[in-house]
């Protein structure tokens, strides 16, 4: 039997009382707590793990130091090393993050508590990080002249902040491609759809006739809020105006804009797509097609590439990319940027590096762009070596090359919008409203013109 | 039959003895003063942030005195996002009190094996949240998760349920994951009450021929009172701040349908930069949770009076 006595409550009524008083204290604290570490974290240390290529000093008494998303930085370690080589003395070591890399890299920045000399940063950063100070133009370096004129001259205006200075130069460019599974299109004797009309009937046949239950896995997911660019690409694969000279949203009052929301909203009605699309991972949707689940999906070179390696995809010989369905059979080219940051102490030394990562070495080759073409599937703003006939045949290991400079010549970009310092937070806005709509909570021209809305509130 | 009780002897302090209360205060004196040290500054540094326009990385800090919590209630995500976010502590605070008090219940009597299953049942709580999202991610997703498959041979379903399609249901499975997490703590918090219930009480009511959901509503509940109120602020709290199944899950989706105010002030600070208004949002969190600790307390002090 326990032992149980008067005394011996009254001694655990008093700890509970002074319990209960101290936990509301104690709770108002706990509340408060993602804010202060938030806040703590701003002057913190890096996140970022480190891994040195080399050491050795340089004129800047430190090696270079690039800034990396930890999913693809490590595949930049043979570049550095061809860096290290080239450029000794002077040497780089990569910094990488593993998660959240904006959000991350911007607390890193704001923290001041880093040294990193050249960056990168998706679409949407590059003029809030220019106008925080975080980072600076580039238009005084040695031979950028050279390197923007050997760009295609239409992304020319993406690269500019809005006093017009260049701040950043691109990372890798890619368009939207239109995927298919080829055997599934085969058991309906169909071949890829060249209107979205189109597209939606083979869906229906497909499911209809058991080949597969979801025929279409777009990635409307949360993830980097890639529902936006999918949008962006079916809008304008129909031809659809979406932004201005002026960066003016006009695409509220587009019929390709609004056929776009109303046909997602039917394949979502009729069960077209995967009904978790919206909180599926990436990664699990990109295993949604390349695990023979569904027949079509739409997204980069470098996720077609791994539909057609065996090792990742079941699917590897039956991918193929054709050219978007729609009226224009157009796309979205959209990319990332390498940028300099404002508290490099050598900017001559960080220029070298930088023009290295984004254009030529030292001995004038497009090392890493067109390393970045053939390992990772991605393209280059330079027509220079999209027309190499080595990317070519890397190209034509994993695609229809022919249909891939056909669809990469009709893409268009959304331009100077894209690094807004607003337009981050705008993109995340938009999905939301777009994954609110698709599932039919309101009218395609309702969540259009909120979509508008939120980007004027912003000019 | 009202509630049974033991007569309380009146506790004596003899001259020169230290209040029992003061001796109290004065052992966690120290662990206090640390954790007031590391967190009075932040706090107070981050309600000062509230009331200002700050972005990260901008030179200077403007002063908007209110104006941040008028944005961040009038914003028509609040009420949607304050409404799911009680919502869902409400849930995991009642499964875990359930789960957990069902528990403690079971493993209070004595049964071959029950150290063991003791020992088993701490498994779910040394999971970190990550872990419990992932796992809880795995079992229910739509392509390849065991449940659908074990449903499916089982002739329950005929197509693989997308669980993750409906925002409603998700909460469902993130709460469920949550409580999960925190039964087995509720069940050690109840299991040690437990034990100090006093058996003459139990024997006492069998004599006046109560039966066991009678002993368990007059006897055992009364006397877990302070332990109900523990676990309810312990869960609570947990449900509020839930944030890594939400980050790992559903990034707040499908559309805004997890969009909770953890996961607003999260969005709000670390990816949009606007510190003033993620800080506004997490002091009107605050106050939520001093309220509703405030009120557990409040109320469970009632019922003890009565």
């Amino acid at each position: 039997m326990r032992e149980h006595d008067g005394a011996g409550r009254g001694r655990l009524q008093g700890r509970r009382e002074f319990l209960k008083r101290t936990g509301l204290g104690g709770m108002g604290l706990f509340a408060t707590g993602p804010i202060a570490a938030f806040l703590s974290a701003c002057g913190g240390d890096s996140n970022g793990a480190t891994a040195g290529t080399s050491g050795g000093a340089a004129s800047l008494g430190r090696p270079l130091r690039m800034h990396q998303d930890a999913a693809n930085g490590p595949l930049f370690a043979p570049f550095l090393r061809t860096f290290d080589k080239q450029y000794a003395p002077l040497t780089v070591e990569g910094s990488y993050v593993a998660q959240d890399y904006a959000a991350t890299t911007q607390t890193q920045l704001a923290g001041g508590s880093v040294d990193y000399d050249v960056l990168f940063a998706d679409e949407g950063f590059a003029e809030k990080w220019y106008d925080a100070g975080w980072l600076r133009g580039l238009d005084d370096l040695d031979g950028i002249d050279d390197v923007l004129a050997a760009m295609k001259p239409e992304l020319l205006p993406s690269l500019k902040a809005q006093d017009g200075r260049t701040i950043v130069l691109p990372y890798y460019r890619a368009a939207e491609l239109f995927i298919y599974n080829a055997d599934h299109l085969d058991k309906i004797g169909a071949k890829p759809p060249e209107s979205w009309d189109e597209f939606v009937e083979q869906c229906r046949e497909l499911k209809a006739r058991g080949v597969v239950s979801t025929p279409y896995s777009p990635f409307w997911t949360a993830d980097f809020d890639v529902v936006w660019s999918e949008f962006c690409a079916e809008a304008l694969s129909d031809g659809a105006q979406l932004f201005d000279d002026e960066m003016q949203p006009v695409f509220a009052d587009d019929d390709a804009a609004r056929a776009t929301l109303e046909r997602w909203q039917l394949m979502y009605r009729e069960g077209l797509v995967p009904r978790d699309v919206m909180t599926t991972a990436y990664g699990d949707l990109a295993n949604v097609f390349a695990g023979g689940k569904s027949s079509f999906t739409m997204r980069y070179g470098a996720q077609l590439k791994g539909f057609t390696d065996p090792r990742s995809s079941r699917v590897a010989r039956a991918a193929k990319n054709a050219l978007t369905p729609g009226s224009a059979r157009s796309t979205l080219d959209r990319g990332a940027f390498w940028m300099m940051t404002a508290s490099t102490p050598a900017p001559p030394e960080a220029w070298k590096l930088l023009s290295f990562l984004a254009a030529r070495d030292k001995q004038g080759a497009f090392t890493v762009p067109e390393g970045l073409v053939t390992g990772l599937g991605l393209q280059t703003p330079f027509p220079e070596v999209n027309r190499s006939p080595a990317v070519r045949r890397e190209w034509a290991r994993w695609c229809d090359v022919d249909l891939l400079l056909e669809q990469t010549e009709k893409a268009r970009d959304l331009g100077p919008v894209v690094n807004q310092a607003w337009y981050g937070e705008y993109i995340q806005k938009a999905s939301e409203i777009l994954t609110d709509a698709l599932r039919g909570s309101k009218p395609p021209a309702d969540a259009l013109g909120e979509m508008a809305d939120a980007v004027r509130a912003n000019l | 039959m009202s509630a049974i009780s033991l007569p309380r002897p009146r506790s004596r302090r003899r001259r020169g003895e230290v209040p029992e209360s003061v001796f109290g205060y004065g052992l966690v004196a120290p662990a206090l003063l640390v954790t007031l040290a590391l967190l009075a500054y932040p706090l107070g540094y981050s309600f000062w942030v509230s009331l200002h326009d700050v972005t990260l990385g901008a030179a200077h800090w403007r002063w908007v005195g209110l104006d941040n919590y008028r944005d961040v209630l009038s914003d028509p995500l609040f009420k949607p996002a304050l409404l799911r976010t009680l919502l869902f502590a409400f849930a995991v605070t009642v499964v875990t009190l359930a789960v957990g008090l069902g528990f403690a219940l079971l493993l209070d009597d004595d049964f071959r094996g029950r150290n063991l299953l003791r020992g088993i049942l701490i498994i779910p709580w040394s999971l970190s949240q990550v872990m419990l999202a992932l796992t809880f991610g795995w079992i229910f997703n739509s392509t390849y998760g065991p449940l659908n498959g074990l449903l499916k041979q089982f002739g329950v379903i005929d197509e693989y349920v997308a669980w993750f399609a409906d925002g409603k249901v998700v909460m469902g499975i993130m709460a469920l994951g949550l409580a999960w997490n925190l039964a087995p703590l509720a069940t050690l918090l109840f299991l040690s009450a437990l034990q100090t219930v006093p058996r003459e009480l139990h024997k006492a009511a069998l004599v006046d021929g109560a039966g066991p959901l009678r002993r368990f509503a007059l006897i055992t509940l009364p006397w877990l009172r302070e332990t109900v109120l523990i676990v309810t602020i312990l869960a609570a709290l947990n449900g509020f701040l839930v944030f890594a199944p939400i980050y790992i899950l559903t990034g707040g989706g499908p559309g805004t349908d997890t969009t909770l105010l953890s996961w607003w002030g999260y969005e709000t600070g670390f990816r949009n930069l606007h510190l003033g208004e993620s800080a506004a949002i997490f002091y009107v969190m605050t106050v939520l949770v001093g309220a509703i600790a405030l009120l557990t307390t409040w109320a469970l002090g009632r019922s003890k009076d009565a």
